[in-house]
């Protein structure tokens, strides 16, 4: 059964976003908006941090890691933005020598945008369950540099940080336990990290009855019901669209996990598992607590992972 | 589209008689003209400031030509290379170039176009090894899933807003796609096992392979089945011209320069075996970073 073998995360400074606003293009009225209509104060952000430096910098915080590079079979990166470099520049593959990941192969997973993340996980988990070596691990990569504007803010949705995790995974070894995995794709055909006002309309309105009916879904495929899930680790989104989910879901909104949202931003695909490093840090979770982390795509993709601590 | 994924308790690799994906129809087109032009804001500025973080400068000339997205390279494939009848369970998109609108996502497009309600993902940043990965991943997926077709779908972009590489092995000199489908065989009639004797592909990535031991090392997992049945060999750019093909009575074709992640598999479509009756080997290497992939399967199986 896939485990999260451990999780490490890299959190830069974080820039108030009354300063940050004005540099990613807001208003004084829209950074009033963000602020006080969604939740989001501080954003992760380092300008001087190349692409390479940041997955170099969450990886660097598995413990787990050293010593055992010659089983990492796998290093994937999870991508929001598609094409990372200029081809054929690989930020990734400079990470793979970096780290002396020798035998990996490295590759990015796309096309579910934000939500890769959960993806790249189970992907992984296939790609461990149907290896040869029965020690072999995979190394996720998550969370990106906000380098462009298209890729700083999703007007009316969240400002995005870059905050970033590095995610260990074997196929049996111990960690959480991944009981489960849905995603849904609702095609919003020429979506990228921008949409246009009808493609946000639409989106708006298919958001939390679709994240609601993934969430439900993995927790009926994990075997168990809504409220045996301890916590939902989410996506560090608007807060107002979770008020909208929880209540179709019928749980309380103190079971979704928002404390980061005003911390740092929505970090593309890297979210759920900084929520993760926090809530296990601040040891919120007991072992055996089953929860779920969700993540969001614009194109638009839903999905949900139920795993046991 | 739901795709739900329950975790095995088992590792499907101690279960060899999963099924396995099979090649069932290969087509590549190449698209010398497009229509889209790559300047809408969104995907100008990504593609602008990539480049300035990179250091290269952008190219002036390259902005206002017209070509075609990944998507508007699927549609005609899909259309061609699928029935309408024929559900797919998984497409994985794969490229070493970026789309001409790298801002925008292809899946979604390429998801409405496609029969059925699959899976769809995309793979990037290995470079020739994109496509392998794909291959290898649908396989997986079905292995572990029970899917019983999926589509890869292989791009190559040749508008680049900056110098694009000179190197042989990375060189893109024209947009083209490539719709690779796989489906599981059906149960044997004597075994009963679906996808048994070992009728799917395979894909095996092999890493630190000195440049002069790229093909013995590609060779080496390879069914002797395969090797012993005078195979189709399609060698990418990737590999050394010089090195020899040790396997006799292969017959060997050496894909040209230019198409980093579509060139074999046109090499493929392109073989004169209408039936799909011989073996077939698909080798490539990328010298920088010493990786090579191979790819093969046993020919279509002679009923007496």
């Amino acid at each position: 059964m896939t485990s999260l073998v451990e999780v490490a995360t890299h959190l830069p400074p974080r820039v108030p976003l009354t300063t940050h606003g004005p540099v990613i293009g807001l208003t004084q009225v829209e950074t009033r908006r963000y602020r006080r209509g969604f939740g989001f104060e501080h954003i992760c952000w380092d300008p001087e941090l190349s692409e390479t430096d940041l997955m170099l910098a969450a990886a660097a915080g598995l413990a787990g890691l050293r010593g055992r590079e010659h089983q990492v079979r796998y290093l994937i990166r999870a991508r929001t933005v598609r094409f990372p470099s200029p081809y054929p520049r690989s930020p990734l593959d400079d990470v793979r020598r970096a780290l002396g990941l020798r035998q990996a192969q490295a590759f990015a997973v796309t096309e579910h945008a934000c939500a890769s993340g959960l993806l790249a996980v189970d992907l992984a988990g296939t790609l461990l369950d149907t290896d040869p070596l029965p020690d072999a691990l995979a190394l996720v990569l998550l969370g990106e540099k906000a380098f462009s504007k298209p890729a700083q803010l999703m007007p009316g949705v969240a400002v995005m940080g870059e905050a970033a995790s590095a995610v260990l995974v074997s196929a049996e070894g111990a960690g959480d336990r991944v009981m489960s995995f849905t995603t849904r794709t609702v095609p919003l055909p020429n979506t990228g990290p921008c949409l246009n006002s009808d493609q946000y309309a639409m989106f708006g309105d298919i958001y939390p009855p679709a994240l609601a009916d993934v969430v439900k879904s993995a927790v009926a495929s994990a075997g168990i019901t809504l409220d045996d899930l301890a916590l939902i680790l989410p996506h560090n989104v608007n807060a107002l669209s979770w008020v909208k989910t929880v209540k179709r879901l019928g749980l309380p909104l103190e079971r979704v996990f928002l404390d980061n949202l005003p911390r740092m931003g929505h970090c593309f695909t890297a979210d759920p598992f900084l929520n993760y490093r926090t809530v296990t840090e601040s040891r919120l979770m007991r072992p055996g607590d089953y929860y779920a982390m969700t993540s969001v795509g614009l194109g638009a993709t839903f999905s949900a992972m139920v795993l046991q601590h | 589209m739901t795709y739900q994924a329950v975790t095995p308790r088992h590792r499907p690799f101690a279960t060899p008689d999963r099924a396995a994906l099979a090649l069932h129809r290969i087509g590549h087109r190449v698209f010398p003209r497009g229509t889209t032009v790559p300047d809408d804001t969104a995907s100008a500025a990504l593609s602008s400031d990539l480049a300035r973080m990179a250091s290269m400068p952008l190219d002036p000339r390259a902005a206002p030509r017209a070509g075609s997205t990944f998507a508007e390279m699927a549609a005609p494939l899909v259309a061609e290379f699928l029935e309408p009848d024929e559900s797919v369970d998984l497409v994985v998109l794969a490229s070493a170039t970026p789309d001409l609108l790298p801002a925008h996502q292809a899946a979604p497009s390429v998801l409405e176009a496609l029969p059925g309600d699959p899976l769809a993902f995309g793979i990037t940043d290995q470079g020739r090894g994109a496509a392998f990965t794909a291959v290898d991943l649908a396989q997986r997926c079905a292995r572990r899933h029970g899917h019983r077709r999926a589509v890869v779908l292989l791009f190559d972009q040749a508008l680049l807003p900056y110098d694009g590489p000179s190197d042989l092995s990375q060189r893109v000199d024209a947009s083209a796609a490539a719709a690779v489908v796989l489906t599981a065989p059906p149960p044997d009639r004597i075994g009963g096992r679906a996808g048994g004797s070992g009728r799917g592909c395979q894909v095996r990535h092999q890493a630190t392979v000195p440049p002069d031991e790229v093909l013995r090392r590609a060779f080496a997992p390879v069914d002797p089945e395969v090797l012993g049945n005078s195979p189709d060999v399609v060698l990418g750019a990737g590999v050394d011209p010089g090195l020899p093909v040790p396997i006799p009575g292969a017959h060997v074709v050496r894909d040209a320069p230019g198409l980093p992640s579509t060139g074999v598999w046109r090499a493929v479509a392109h073989r004169n075996d209408p039936g799909a009756a011989r073996p077939l080997i698909v080798v490539d290497a990328n010298p920088v970073t010493d990786e090579v992939w191979t790819f093969w399967t046993t020919g279509r199986p002679t009923r007496p």
